[in-house]
């Protein structure tokens, strides 16, 4: 039993990670119709962004909430700075181009940006100092002993999930943001200057994988070049089942993800978590391929 | 290009193994030279990889990344039959292009239910799941180290040193096919059909084309050949090679053919030419003593040759979005405008001069 | 309703809800073969997403469509367009990149799709061409046969739509505002080139229109839409005459 409450919360924290690049994606896609391979990469660079901030720490003591703090909100900050970069200066250029036009330049910039880290700072794995507190101190809970930092990952996950749905529901730009969801040809054709929202999302989007970033190099206790590559695989599979502009998808999805990722690898076979993933995601495709927040009915 | 001259360029590559000529830096030694023979039929197979992606990609604008899958599929079927099974080289070799088709069917069946966007996702998670399949050695396929074929079961034409040439006539050989068939293709009305889709999917839908249907069987055709391909590639190497299942190969297909030039087959040469050569010349650039010597913030960048061929691939994507071939192709318009005279007037059957300015996009004109 | 029983397009309790917002309720109604019907109302009326259910590029929540007596609710477009349903859009929606030809070729394909066919070329002989051209003559677009359709005037496009309406075939046609943006000089021509071939080719026409003397002049009945509902489906000098129908449009001249 106890090992089934440990599995919930570590496919929680795991799917926690996934929501964070997948929130960011889903509504960036909603809006834009955009799918930005870049945000990986973000990831990528935040974490690295992260362990600088956090190297200088003992790795024994780890760091302190201080300077936790502060990476967290390096993490951030870098995030956002990045996507705001390649929205004003990249995307803008090619809106009135094809979708994939955009996709490619994101992807190319995802490669460009990966391969940077690498001539900066080599392939190989650094080593990130975690405080003690994230990994050892644990709470129990029905006699499985889950530690603080799954709290902490699942915490912020539950927190940004409230905080977007309080933007899309309050906020001009969330408002914005579900009528493209809707139908984009109405916000175009409604003259609202949707291009301050692009660039909002955009960068929120960023500002939020930055956040994940941090938080996966904690979690790993390691950085390497292709831990933004991993998650936003994983982050695409969230963004498939749950349906491409959807948030409350983009959630049910991370979480179902997690979950079945942690249950197989510890019942049947380590790695088999990851295959079913992909089995999910062609499921899905097959029965409902608007995914389980999408909407069936547009075709345009 | 008239036939004629494709039909000459044809026979002078076809005469590579009997010639002496230095190979100019590109090639290891003299062009007829093994190791020489061996780049020029690693070449060709890329490229013939590269056109089936165009008819893919290029064509339709099916953005998949993980086209890569099926060029593995097709090396590592052949080597691991010819190595685990009793079977021989030809069934081997029919095999693993029917383990080719089969999974293309599978693969894009599911694949193409998802929206154009989410498409180039599912493709990229497919393949993924091949390299975590291949890097954990499922079914014994080797791992980081690859498999090899076991050469005793190779048609004695094709094993050994002297026999280069027979493997590069092989390579040039699925060249001018994939060519040949990639261009036919695209002259018939299926091949009309998938520009349209490429055009505006929901226009051709809304006209009456399924358009579903249409993009599985490019999707079939594409993969098939890919898997061809990597039966050659396997022959050609003398093993199935890891490195064919990762996210940078498939990545690399996609950087051929915006540098390149998307839909007219022949771009899709120009751009695994242009990239394989980009490939071998890069790191020899980056790692010369002139960039040495640049101070550091502009050396660390210059150094990778990865991130100079990615803003390259931007660069591409946002000024010429053509690639070479629309370079090219705008060029001769304009230089046969200028002698045909200005595009003012109606000639002789009421038609009018061609479009005042053609959008330097991946329309090819033919 | 005996038009039902008849009728070339018929739609039965059509109701369409996204998010909570009812975009289309309980319309029923039926177009009798050859008969031109214009569709008005004000703006968010749901006259477009009308014409998107009955082509099939949106779902309905409930209800039914029949193209000629045939359930086609939850058929595809491509299986609509086959069975004889044409469909202009409001925004002209065509292949850009390619020349006015070519767009008109592909729909005359979309006819003939049998797979043997699909692997040769189109014909390029002046006679397999002639029809073609034909269609294009029709509009006044053969000159312009090689001009990509990315280049064309806005009328001009507007105008390549019904050649690609023609080459197609369709018995069901759906016009999402074909005046749209055409200039009043060219609205009579266009009007013109409309009845002219609804009458050669005995199609039926549903069209979404807001110009009302282009609808009074080419209607054989008006379908009056109001948030989403059926407010009246009679001749157009009866809807006029209609005070409800002019209640709803709230003082605006009709």
């Amino acid at each position: 039993m106890s090992n089934v409450i440990l599995m919930i919360f570590t496919g929680l924290s795991v799917g926690a990670v996934y929501f964070l690049l997948g929130s960011g994606l889903a509504l960036i896609f909603g809006l834009m119709r955009v799918l930005t391979f870049a945000h990986g990469a973000y990831l990528t660079a935040c974490a690295y962004a992260g362990w600088f901030v956090l190297r200088h720490s003992s790795l024994a003591a780890g760091p302190s909430v201080g300077t936790l703090l502060f990476a967290l909100l390096v993490g951030v900050v870098v995030g956002g700075a990045l996507a705001f970069l390649t929205e004003r200066v990249l995307l803008r250029a090619l809106y009135q181009r094809d979708h994939l036009d955009q996709l490619l330049v994101t992807a190319g910039l995802g490669f460009s940006l990966v391969a940077l880290l690498n001539g900066i700072w080599g392939p190989d794995s650094r080593a990130v100092p975690t405080p003690p507190w994230f990994t050892r101190t644990t709470t129990e809970i029905f006699g499985a002993h889950i530690a603080r930092g799954d709290f902490v990952l699942i915490g912020v996950a539950v927190l940004l999930l409230i905080a977007l749905e309080a933007f899309l529901k309050h906020t001009r730009h969330g408002l914005v943001v579900r009528a493209g969801v809707e139908n984009r040809e109405m916000v175009r054709a409604l003259g609202i200057d949707v291009r301050h929202s692009f660039t909002l999302i955009f960068t929120v989007g960023g500002a939020v994988a930055g956040l994940g970033g941090v938080l996966a190099a904690l979690y790993a206790n390691a950085v390497n070049t292709t831990i933004g590559d991993t998650y936003l695989l994983y982050a695409f599979i969230v963004l498939v089942v749950g349906g491409l502009g959807s948030l409350r998808g983009a959630a049910i999805a991370a979480l179902a993800v997690g979950l079945l990722q942690q249950f197989t690898n510890f019942y049947v076979n380590p790695g088999l978590g990851e295959i079913l993933s992909f089995i999910l995601m062609g499921a899905m495709l097959l029965l409902r391929p608007e995914g389980v927040g999408g909407k069936k009915i547009r075709l345009i | 290009m008239t036939p004629l001259v494709l039909v000459g360029v044809v026979a002078l590559l076809a005469c590579a193994p009997f010639l002496a000529v230095p190979g100019l830096g590109v090639l290891p030694d003299t062009v007829g030279g093994i190791g020489s023979l061996q780049v020029l039929g690693t070449a060709y197979v890329i490229a013939a990889l590269a056109i089936t992606y165009d008819l893919l990609m290029g064509y339709t604008g099916l953005v998949s990344f993980g086209h890569g899958m099926f060029f593995a599929l097709g090396s590592y079927g052949f080597v691991m039959l010819l190595a685990f099974t009793p079977v021989g080289f030809w069934t081997a070799a029919a095999s693993a292009v029917g383990i080719t088709v089969v999974a293309a069917v599978i693969v894009n069946a599911v694949a193409l239910r998802a929206s154009l966007i989410a498409y180039s996702m599912v493709t990229l998670a497919a393949a993924q799941l091949m390299a975590i399949a291949i890097g954990q050695n499922y079914l014994g396929s080797g791992g980081a180290d690859g498999v090899t074929i076991p050469f005793e079961k190779l048609p004695a034409a094709l094993v050994g040193i002297v026999n280069t040439k027979h493997v590069y006539w092989l390579a040039l050989a699925l060249l001018v096919g994939t060519f040949a068939l990639a261009r036919w293709l695209t002259t018939t009305r299926i091949g009309h059909v998938w520009r349209a889709i490429r055009e505006n999917e929901l226009r051709a839908e809304v006209m009456g084309f399924t358009v579903y249907t249409y993009k599985l069987v490019v999707a079939l055709i594409a993969s098939t050949l890919a898997g061809v391909a990597g039966v050659v590639y396997a022959i050609l190497l003398g093993a199935a090679d890891p490195g064919e299942t990762s996210l940078s190969f498939s990545i690399g297909l996609v950087i051929m053919l915006i540098l390149g030039g998307r839909g007219r087959v022949w771009g899709a040469l120009l751009g695994a030419v242009v990239y394989t050569l980009l490939q071998q010349r890069l790191p020899a650039i980056t790692s010369s003593a002139g960039v040495a010597a640049l101070p550091d913030v502009v050396r660390v960048p210059l150094a990778q040759p990865q991130l100079l061929l990615g803003v390259v691939f931007i660069l591409f994507v946002l000024f010429l979005p053509g690639g070479l071939a629309g370079v090219v192709d705008n060029g001769v318009r304009a230089v046969r405008r200028r002698r045909s005279g200005p595009p003012t007037g109606v000639a002789a059957d009421g038609e009018l001069a061609a479009a005042v300015s053609v959008p330097a996009s991946a329309e090819p004109t033919r | 309703m005996t038009d039902m029983e008849s009728a070339a397009l018929a739609v039965e309790d059509l109701s369409l809800v996204i998010d909570g917002a009812q975009i289309l309720r309980d319309v029923t109604f039926g177009v009798a073969a050859g008969e031109l019907v214009a569709v008005i109302g004000p703006n968010g009326a749901g006259k477009t997403s009308l014409l998107n259910v009955v082509s099939g590029t949106m779902r309905p929540t409930r209800g039914r469509v029949a193209l000629h007596d045939r359930d086609v609710t939850r058929a595809s477009p491509a299986r609509r367009a086959r069975l004889g349903l044409g469909r202009t859009f409001q925004t002209s929606y065509l292949f850009l990149g390619l020349t006015v030809l070519e767009n008109v070729r592909l729909a005359t394909q979309a006819k003939d799709q049998r797979f043997g066919g699909l692997w040769r070329a189109p014909g390029r002989s002046a006679a397999a061409l002639a029809p073609i051209r034909e269609h294009l003559a029709r509009v006044g677009l053969d000159g312009a046969r090689h001009t990509p359709a990315g280049s064309l005037s806005h009328g001009d496009r507007r105008k390549l739509e019904l050649a690609i309406m023609l080459a197609s075939g369709s018995t069901i046609v759906l016009l999402d505002e074909p005046m749209a943006g055409v200039n009043n000089e060219d609205l009579p021509s266009l009007m013109q080139l409309i009845r002219d071939v609804q009458r050669d080719t005995d199609a039926t026409v549903v069209m979404v229109e807001h110009h009302i003397d282009v609808v009074l002049e080419l209607a054989h009945r008006v379908a009056v839409m109001h948030h989403g509902a059926l407010l009246a489906f009679d001749t157009p000098e009866s809807v006029v005459a209609d005070a409800t129908v002019r209640d709803a449009y709230l003082g605006e001249p009709l």
